[in-house]
């Protein structure tokens, strides 16, 4: 009695240490690392505020069940649960990265519950070491440090997947699942599809336990309950506003890709590429080289020579495969098992190979058989030779974590998380009188994050598009052509701007020598990254100058 | 049975039909080694382990000698300007102890010690011959810079490659069968992967792994012996599949 209650102790002990070293590994350095605020993150940001002080988003629609940002039409829940955190931080970036740290951090306690719960722990200390691994599991750190809402998706997909599995012993908690898993289709694109493909399946395999007598009533509930949620959806379902990212389908790929010759025949070709494409996708998502030694291709997604789990995890991971074909016939495994096997689907059909962004759900069910793989392995070995080998091994990772996540990523990904539109929006604020022109031909529209950090007032923003109010949910294009403030974003014009006093922004590439000296343009300012790479560059244009050198005025010369 | 599936397997693959057009030779080779490994696994007399140990052996030799090896620690004026890149980026780091500065050459360690580099490098030769999406789909969709990949299995054959994994590591009888992944494993990973014809020394494991896998469906459905599991995962794709397919119509026309 007396060392339960002592194991118990250190149970708890342990549990609040891990959580205050989480707190200070996913605090520390929030707002410089990544270095940057990108456009993803300043969206949900600015929305938030904009819906604090007004009440309504960026185009002036009064809380949206989508919102539009630049034609993307995300799930609204992170940028609700954001304005809380802009209320009382201000509009900075720490602000709109804080609700996703919290969400991140509460996933490792709901893993930590589901690990305990699921009754196939044998080692105790497997309990606490999972806890401590999902904290610094590369995977998680990286989306619950960035203002995306695909870590509030994870948190309540992984609280749905938790009380499913409660709910099969006491009913009231299949009520909270379904409701979980319709709310996190408000999080994230990932789960709209995820969830309701969960829930079909679930009910399928566990049928005899749902419609059994026992939890029945509870099921059809929370089945009523989730489809209450879900009739904001079923409206949108109308709309574009619910698949706006059809072109970055597998589908898409392989037309771009395929031109068919006979009409049955090339239709059978066709589907038969997309299947070779889907499995190819979809089996990567499985591979130890995708998840335990290369990062995401994406490199604004992904940490410099750092994959989405330690290298050492493999062994755990195909030790955990084992485990789930030798305990196939437990209930548990079952559920996990349809989680291994479902969760990478959504993030298979689309054309990007191994994104860790959108198959950041199967982060869940791979880490659990790490850590029921390990458990596998702990049990074969004497406490003495596994403890200083994990100890060990433990370190090395913190040590692969620092070099990758705070050495080499603030420096080398600085370009790809927007670094310098701070400094960009201080100049434009600096020169408050004179008017400047952001060259958006090869950047990512930047009209968000220098709203952002010149805090321009959501209300006249709001007026700057009125007509797509009109048609919120159904008018899916973009144009980045913005003015606001002393800003005009959009593409420089050769032609005209040269004969206006104003300042050009651009990249690199925006400024040939030739046109420097041809147009008499004037270096205001440069912006670069830590790693010295020119991120913009600005030129003062000189329109009596430009007049002055040619015999035939041109017709914008005054 | 077994049997027929494994030819069957090794004489409807790419990858095999492409070996034997460029060296008949050596896709004789992988063809005996195939079936000493297949019949070492299943006839328990010593002639066929020693054979199946000398043939993996000679084309354990044939990977390395036909492999152009790139050292594990020489560095290329790229590497060289990664890592200085890289030696640059860090900050300094100190320990102050009894009134003096003890300096960690963090930087040194990580990126430019040979231990270090050499164990980068073996990390990305183990990833690339461990890949599934290397054997079955021409490791589309993430296809490495600077090699041809090659058509190798079938996709198909990949979940009786997962099962005959699983099945084989069940038999008691499997010493040749661990031997056949862990001598080309070690030996891959430390040459790396640049030949013409990939990481053959791992076919007469490939191959038999998926005829053990297949020959175990097979058997099961022969004999009804299928339990409900596995059942409702087979019935349970076919909707699953059709979910996607219409998913992907949806894509196609919104």
């Amino acid at each position: 009695m007396q060392i339960h209650k002592v194991e118990k102790l250190i149970q708890i002990v342990g549990i609040v240490a891990i959580f205050i070293f989480g707190l200070f590994l996913y605090f520390y350095k929030l707002d410089k690392v990544p270095s940057g605020f990108y456009i993803d993150e300043a969206l949900p940001g600015y929305n938030a505020y904009s819906l604090l002080k007004t009440g309504k988003d960026e185009y002036g629609k009064y809380f949206p069940t989508a919102l539009r940002f630049y034609g993307s039409y995300n799930p609204p829940l992170y940028t609700y649960l954001t304005i809380p955190s802009i209320y009382l931080f201000g509009l900075n970036v720490f602000a709109v990265r804080v609700p996703s740290v919290v969400f991140g951090l509460l996933s490792s306690l709901v893993i930590y519950i589901l690990l305990k719960q699921s009754g196939m722990i044998k080692n105790k200390w497997v309990l606490l070491t999972g806890l401590f691994l999902f904290i610094i599991c590369p995977w998680n750190i990286l989306y619950s440090r960035v203002g995306y809402e695909v870590s509030l998706g994870f948190l309540l997909l992984s609280i749905g997947v938790l009380t499913f599995w409660l709910g099969l012993k006491k009913g009231q908690w299949l009520i909270i699942s379904f409701l979980m898993f319709s709310l996190s289709t408000y999080a994230a694109y990932a789960e709209r599809f995820l969830a309701p493909l969960l829930i079909l399946v679930t009910l399928i395999f566990f049928r005899k336990e749902f419609f059994g007598k026992n939890l029945n009533r509870y099921t059809l509930i929370g089945l009523l309950l989730a489809f209450i949620t879900q009739i904001p959806h079923l409206f949108l379902m109308t709309t574009p506003a619910f698949f706006p990212k059809s072109d970055e389908s597998i589908v898409s790929l392989v037309t771009s890709s395929f031109q068919a010759n006979s009409i049955y025949l090339g239709k059978l070709v066709f589907i038969l590429n997309i299947l070779r494409e889907f499995f190819s996708h979809y089996i990567a998502y499985f591979s130890p080289r995708n998840l335990f030694f290369l990062p995401d291709p994406d490199l604004q997604r992904s940490v410099p020579e750092l994959p989405v789990f330690y290298f050492w995890m493999l062994i755990p991971y195909l030790a955990g495969i084992y485990w789930l074909f030798k305990n196939k016939e437990k209930m548990f495994v079952k559920y996990l098992t349809i989680l291994f096997l479902l969760f990478p689907i959504p993030a298979a059909l689309t054309k990007d190979p191994f994104s860790t962004h959108r198959a950041l759900p199967f982060l869940l069910p791979t880490f659990l058989l790490i850590v029921f793989g390990l458990d596998l392995l702990l049990k074969k070995l004497n406490t003495k030779v596994w403890f200083p080998i994990l100890t060990f091994l433990i370190v090395v990772s913190l040590i692969f974590l620092w070099r990758g996540y705070f050495v080499l990523l603030p420096k080398e990904r600085a370009i790809y998380w927007g670094s310098g539109v701070d400094i960009l929006a201080a100049e434009i604020s600096k020169n408050h009188d004179t008017l400047f022109v952001i060259d958006q031909a090869r950047t990512k529209p930047l009209y968000m994050q220098l709203a952002f950090f010149l805090k321009y007032p959501p209300d006249k923003f709001q007026e700057l598009r009125p007509e797509i109010l009109e048609k919120y949910y159904d008018n899916p294009e973009f144009d980045s052509h913005y003015i606001f403030a002393n800003i005009e974003t959009r593409n420089v014009n050769w032609e005209k701007d040269i004969y206006k006093e104003q300042i050009l922004v651009g990249d690199e590439l925006t400024f040939g020598d030739t046109q420097i000296k041809e147009h008499f343009l004037e270096k205001t300012f440069t912006i670069k990254s830590p790693t010295d790479e020119i991120i913009f560059v600005a030129y003062k244009t000189n329109p009596d100058k430009k007049c002055a050198s040619k015999p035939n005025k041109s017709i914008y010369c005054k | 049975m077994s049997l027929l599936i494994l030819l069957l397997i090794h004489f409807t693959n790419f990858w095999i039909w492409g070996i034997f057009s460029e060296s008949i030779f050596l896709g004789l080779l992988i063809s005996v080694t195939t079936l000493l490994l297949f019949f070492s696994l299943e006839k328990s007399k010593n002639i066929f382990k020693i054979l199946f140990i000398t043939s993996l052996g000679l084309l354990t030799l044939l990977q390395i000698k036909s492999t152009q090896v790139i050292s594990l620690v020489n560095i290329s004026n790229d590497d060289r300007r990664l890592i200085d890149m890289r030696l640059r980026e860090y900050p300094p780091i100190y320990v102050k102890t009894f009134g003096k500065t003890v300096w960690i050459p963090a930087a040194n360690w990580l990126e430019q010690r040979p231990e270090s580099i050499a164990f980068y490098r073996l990390s990305k030769n183990f990833s690339e011959i461990i890949d599934p999406n290397l054997y079955f789909f021409a490791n589309h969709p993430r296809e490495r810079v600077g090699i041809e990949e090659i058509q190798k299995y079938p996709y198909l054959f990949f979940p009786f490659f997962v099962y005959g994994l699983f099945v084989t590591l069940e038999k008691k009888r499997k010493a040749e069968w661990l031997l056949s992944i862990i001598a080309p494993l070690i030996v891959i990973t430390i040459i790396g992967s640049w030949n013409k014809f990939g990481p053959y020394s791992f076919y007469p494991f490939l191959t038999v792994t998926m005829a053990a896998g297949i020959t175990k469906v097979l058997l099961k459905i022969k004999t009804f012996s299928i339990s409900r599991f596995p059942l409702f995962i087979a019935i349970g794709t076919v909707p699953l599949i059709y979910f996607f397919i219409l998913l992907q119509r949806f894509y196609a026309n919104s």
